[in-house]
């Protein structure tokens, strides 16, 4: 909202300088956002007088201009057509910033001619559209006068970023209230006295609300005999300093008297309006209407229009239509000045996506009570700018009063509340003059307070006492630096997230953070059914992920294009399904949540050991990943399988991760397909797993288990098996047959080649015996060795090699 | 002894200065020549009875002889020792070690964590919840009624009439709440979504921090008191602040909370926009109608609620002056984040 500050002093006294007025309006949450100084913008912006115009010799659409700015004469090439001798402009000196534009006035040479300075158009200046002639002042203009004081006087605008709850401040009179209320000064209404003539308005129209719920007051007024035309100057002056654009001299009324008073008017040509009659009804479900913007509207049956005996004429509170609109030709105005009920507004608006000055105010609530004296003050101003002449009376249909609303008030809760004690002096007088009424009650301290119409927000005890320590003063109320808490009963042990992020940080990867809101062709690589945003701002954020995948390669792709190619990432992150999956929780809908985990691996094992320099990434890397991170939060007891899923096709030959039976995750080298559709050449690695299965398994209670008393025995033997026979079959069969001295059984060499015959390979093992008893001797570490190497042999037919 | 046999004394130190290659050889020079009882200091000694009239002359020479030895010795030393550092064996110790690579935090998060470690030292648990919300969780239960402008404060993202990506992370204050009596004292940490332009100043989803704190007896005095004491901890303890009425639909009274511009310590900068001040969270007593949402009793409790934005302030903190630069997660941003 915009409010001019020469505007505000019409309603209230102010000695204070403009910015003390700003701070202190920021002060009781009336933010001013920007302040604008005329006397800023155009500081180098004088009244001139052209003294004399010759034509330029080198150009035949230019003029060279003698420009005096009172005390000196400058050269000016000038391109208008429009400038003659004698006239008074507005003059640029060399220096100074063109407001239109920003544009630096410079001392230039104009095909061989030195102009120095400018003579402006109105749209160089800011205060219209017209850039083809300049802009010529009224011959009272003395040269050598700054033009904001000449043209603006001196004016300064204030940007308030007005919250919601207080729609009596999209007005000057309002914000007029709270510095008066600041001040302890008055407050100035404008008198309106209207004089008025001829018939009774009430014989011409009659006014019909169907809906009094939609509108609970609608009040009209009629003002003949007028003829439309600019406004005044300082009309005109005043609508361009908040930024609105003079049209007619009706139009200007109703906007000047909306920025006045916060009460939205429509000017209708009473001679269009059929049947002398107003309606107000709701809309047929598919009704349609043409708008002053001259566009058809659709409506439904929740929209209110406002109709002559014929016709809709305007959308109630939202916008006026094309077939009533005040034209060259009106003579007749009918004013309307309503109390549209802000659920309704809001509805209509939001249903035509139209936001307009007037929805936005009635939307958070006009004053009730002032409808018609608005209405009085829109056809006063008429008259007095016109000279029509008013038609006697007004018709006001009001059919259920708006009962003020009446707050009990108790006093000690301002102590409870903001931990300051507030004298109850101190506490009336604000709410006074705020313009709440406040009485007293049989009990001590208990208060009955009336509150204004034109605060609709407020209407509880809490409400008044924000009001009381806004004008009060937040600085006031102590800084209480200590706190009695007690002990939380609940879990606060460090998130599993945080052990997770530490892990990865000592083990040298990058935390990365994605958007959540991917292209649909993201989630088709996962098979999950994917969660789609109705209203997405753009096709690249159309679904929730499913998977942090995507969104993890979309990063590689980035760095990759910067050269960045040693990649180790990891995030933590929500994903979302239309199915359950594994640690996901359903809070809404058949929305399903979980949190899950990536990791990427890309490029060099460690680019900072330049041993390992140019050893790729591969498969290993990431499964040891994998199984350190697994092991680190004590999950010993999971299995690595081979997983084939045809919906699933980020990865080829995945590895599932699965406890108890149960698919938690997975991992493998990042599908070719995949890898094309996000234009990345290199391979990647990547892994996915839920973060429940970590947190579930998180050991929080360490034990002891006593370290071996006697020595462990090692033995590294190598059979030749068949191709076919994995790893994992073989480690089980140790295991199973070295009972119960096996302790640990590790690979350490794969060997393939011409000694042993293709078709088969030497797989060599490191095997630790123990006993918990005793000293292991030599004959029972060959029994145990011999008891394995037979087992391997019948059940795997494998060969210890020699 | 004579003025010959120091010079060819001389002539050997030089000698043998050339065959000592390792340490050891070096000591054995020293301990030949250069101690107490060694070959220079003994020749002193003949200066006593060397005649008067050659004294000058063989004293000149002595003092040459030991110049030169403790010269050679001090050249051989510092050889030595280069040899020593560069070279061992043939390897080159100046090479740099094996180095693994250095991990990050994503600098949401070391802000998020450093915030985070202030109020748990003041008390507060940390609580989370979903982000994809309802319109109960996320707007009714905090006073937002349904045909309210305060709703436009929030540009939202549906997922259908009811369900949608919460905006702020208030939606958790609820389930705190409906979860478990008074007293409370807990932060939320979490991401939002706003349906915003994206642009440098602004992105379709952020971090918050929430705070909630409710008791008996829990006034904005003890609100404007913990704020204080975070902004001090968080921002230095030189920074000033200042309170300024606001609005928000689940907070009354609420304000906002402007700290004084770190960067230019409020002299007014490009990044304070020449104010000297910055808008750093959104607060207040917890509203007595989300009390009512959520069953408590706004007679026998009071509250208050905080909220900042996670990412905006990593990015002044930072001095990163594009905040979509946070979510391109280029390594090279990354890694000055150690």
């Amino acid at each position: 909202m915009n409010i001019s500050f020469n505007w505000l002093q019409d309603y209230v006294k102010i000695q204070e300088s403009y910015y003390e007025i700003a701070d202190r309006l920021t002060m009781i949450g009336l933010e001013v956002e920007s302040v604008r100084s005329t006397k800023e913008i155009y500081k180098d912006f004088v009244v001139g007088k052209v003294c004399d115009v010759r034509q330029h010799p080198n150009a035949d659409r230019l003029t060279v201009c003698e420009v005096s700015d009172g005390k000196t004469k400058h050269t000016v090439v000038c391109g208008a057509r429009n400038v003659a001798a004698g006239q008074k402009i507005v003059f640029a000196r060399v220096g100074s910033v063109v407001p239109s534009n920003g544009m630096k006035v410079r001392a230039v040479e104009i095909r061989g001619q030195l102009s120095s300075g400018m003579i402006c158009s109105e749209y160089e200046l800011d205060i219209g559209d017209d850039h083809e002639g300049i802009f010529v002042l009224s011959d009272d203009a003395k040269p050598g006068d700054l033009f904001s004081q000449y043209y603006w006087d001196d004016d300064v605008v204030f940007e308030i970023g007005i919250t919601p709850n207080r729609p009596d401040c999209l007005s000057h009179i309002g914000v007029a209230r709270d510095i008066a209320a600041i001040y302890k000064r008055q407050l100035r209404i404008p008198e309106i006295p209207v004089k008025e003539s001829g018939k009774s308005v009430k014989s011409l129209l009659s006014i019909d609300i169907k809906d009094a719920d939609h509108c609970p007051r609608y009040v009209g007024r009629i003002i003949d005999g007028i003829k439309i035309g600019p406004s005044p100057d300082w009309m005109q002056r005043r609508l361009k300093m908040i930024g609105i654009r003079p049209i007619n001299i009706v139009v200007d009324v109703t906007n000047y008297v909306m920025m006045e008073y916060g009460q939205p008017l429509h000017a209708f040509d009473f001679n269009l309006i059929d049947g002398n009659k107003i309606i107000v009804r709701l809309a047929n479900d598919g009704e349609t209407f043409v708008t002053l913007d001259e566009k058809e509207r659709k409506l439904t049956n929740n929209n209110l229009l406002i109709c002559d005996a014929k016709r809709p004429v305007a959308i109630a509170g939202v916008m006026g239509g094309l077939n009533s609109e005040i034209n060259n030709g009106t003579t007749s105005v009918l004013i309307e000045s309503a109390y549209f009920a802000p659920f309704s507004v809001r509805r209509t608006s939001r249903h035509l996506g139209l936001v307009s000055e007037s929805s936005y105010r009635f939307e958070r609530g006009v004053d009730p009570l002032q409808t018609a004296d608005v209405a009085d003050r829109a056809v006063r101003l008429m008259q007095q700018l016109t000279g029509g002449n008013v038609y006697r009376g007004r018709v006001d249909i009001y059919p259920n009063k708006i009962k003020p609303v009446r707050v009990s008030f108790r006093s000690n809760q301002v102590e409870r509340v903001l931990g300051i004690s507030i004298s109850a002096v101190t506490v009336k007088g604000i709410l006074k003059r705020l313009g709440v009424e406040v009485k007293e009650t049989q009990k001590r301290n208990e208060w009955r307070c009336v509150i204004p119409a034109y605060r609709p927000d407020l209407e509880r005890e809490i409400d008044l006492i924000e009001e009381v320590v806004r004008i009060y003063g937040y600085d006031k109320i102590p800084v209480q630096e200590r706190a009695s808490i007690r002990f939380i009963e609940d879990d606060v042990r460090p998130g599993i997230q945080d052990r997770i992020r530490e892990w990865f940080v000592g083990a040298g990867f990058n935390e990365i953070v994605c958007n959540s809101m991917v292209p649909g062709n993201c989630n088709a690589f996962t098979g999950r059914t994917a969660v789609q945003v109705n209203n997405p701002q753009n096709q690249d954020m159309t679904d929730l992920r499913t998977s942090l995948i995507p969104g993890m390669l979309n990063v590689v792709r980035h760095n990759l294009n910067r050269g960045n190619e040693n990649l180790r990432l990891y995030e933590i992150g929500h994903i979302f399904s239309r199915d359950a999956f594994h640690g996901s929780t359903n809070y809404i809908n058949d929305y399903h949540e979980g949190e899950s985990l990536g990791i990427i691996l890309t490029g060099s094992r460690n680019p900072d050991d330049w041993s390992l320099k140019d050893a790729e990434f591969d498969f290993f890397d990431l499964k040891g990943e994998v199984e350190s991170l697994l092991g680190k939060f004590s999950l010993d007891n999971i299995e690595y399988n081979i997983y084939h899923s045809t919906s699933n096709t980020l990865i080829d030959d995945t590895i599932g991760i699965e406890y108890q039976g149960v698919l938690r995750g997975y991992f493998g080298k990042a599908s070719n397909d995949v890898l094309k559709s996000f234009d990345i050449e290199n391979k990647v690695y990547v892994a996915e797993m839920d973060v429940a299965l970590l947190r579930e398994f998180f050991r929080v209670e360490k034990k002891y288990n006593e370290v071996p008393k006697y020595p462990p025995v090692h033995r590294d033997l190598a059979f030749i098996l068949d191709e076919a026979v994995s790893y994992r079959n073989l480690e089980r069969i140790i295991r199973e047959n070295g009972r119960p001295l096996i302790q640990k059984v590790s690979f350490f060499d794969v060997y393939r080649g011409e000694k042993i015959g293709s078709g088969k390979k030497s797989v060599a093992v490191a095997l630790e015996l123990l006993s918990n008893e005793k000293t292991l001797t030599q004959p029972e570490i060959d029994n145990t060795v011999a008891q394995i190497v037979r087992a391997v042999e019948q059940n795997l037919g494998g060969v210890l090699r020699s | 002894m004579n003025l010959k046999s120091v010079y060819e004394t001389i002539e050997t130190l030089k000698a043998e200065i050339q065959t000592v290659s390792t340490k050891e050889d070096l000591e054995q020079f020293r301990l030949k020549y250069l101690v107490r009882k060694g070959i220079v200091q003994q020749m002193f000694e003949g200066l006593k009875t060397a005649a008067p009239e050659e004294r000058p002359l063989l004293g000149k020479a002595l003092n040459e002889l030991r110049q030169t030895a403790q010269r050679l010795f001090d050249e051989k030393k510092s050889q030595l020792e280069q040899v020593q550092t560069a070279s061992k064996g043939g390897i080159d110790l100046t090479i740099p070690g094996r180095r693994r690579p250095i991990g990050t935090k994503h600098p949401i998060t070391q802000a998020l964590d450093d915030m985070t470690d202030i109020f748990k030292a003041m008390g507060f648990a940390v609580a989370l919840g979903p982000e994809i919300e309802d319109d109960f969780h996320n707007f009714e239960a905090l006073n937002f009624p349904p045909d309210h402008p305060a709703r436009d404060m929030q540009d939202t993202f549906f997922l259908d009439e009811t369900a949608l990506l919460r905006t702020h992370t208030s939606p958790v204050q609820i389930r705190v709440m409906m979860n478990q009596k008074p007293p409370i004292r807990h932060i939320m940490p979490g991401r939002v979504y706003r349906n915003e332009a994206i642009s440098a100043r602004s992105y379709c989803m952020f971090h918050q921090l929430e705070g909630l704190a409710v008791d008996e007896n829990i006034t904005f005095a003890e609100l404007k008191g913990t704020l204080a004491t975070f902004a001090k901890k968080f921002f230095g303890s030189n920074v000033r602040y200042v309170f300024r009425p606001s609005f928000f639909p689940f907070t009354e009274p609420s304000a906002e909370m402007d700290i004084s511009c770190f960067l230019c310590n409020g002299k007014g900068c490009r990044v304070c926009k020449q104010s000297g001040w910055l808008e750093i969270l959104g607060c207040g007593m917890v509203d007595p109608n989300v009390f009512k949402a959520v069953g408590y009793d706004p007679e026998e409790v009071t509250g208050y609620a905080f909220g900042m934005g996670i990412d905006r302030t990593a990015l002044l903190l930072y001095g990163i002056d594009d905040i979509r630069m946070l979510y391109e997660n280029d390594t090279r941003l990354l890694n000055q984040f150690t």
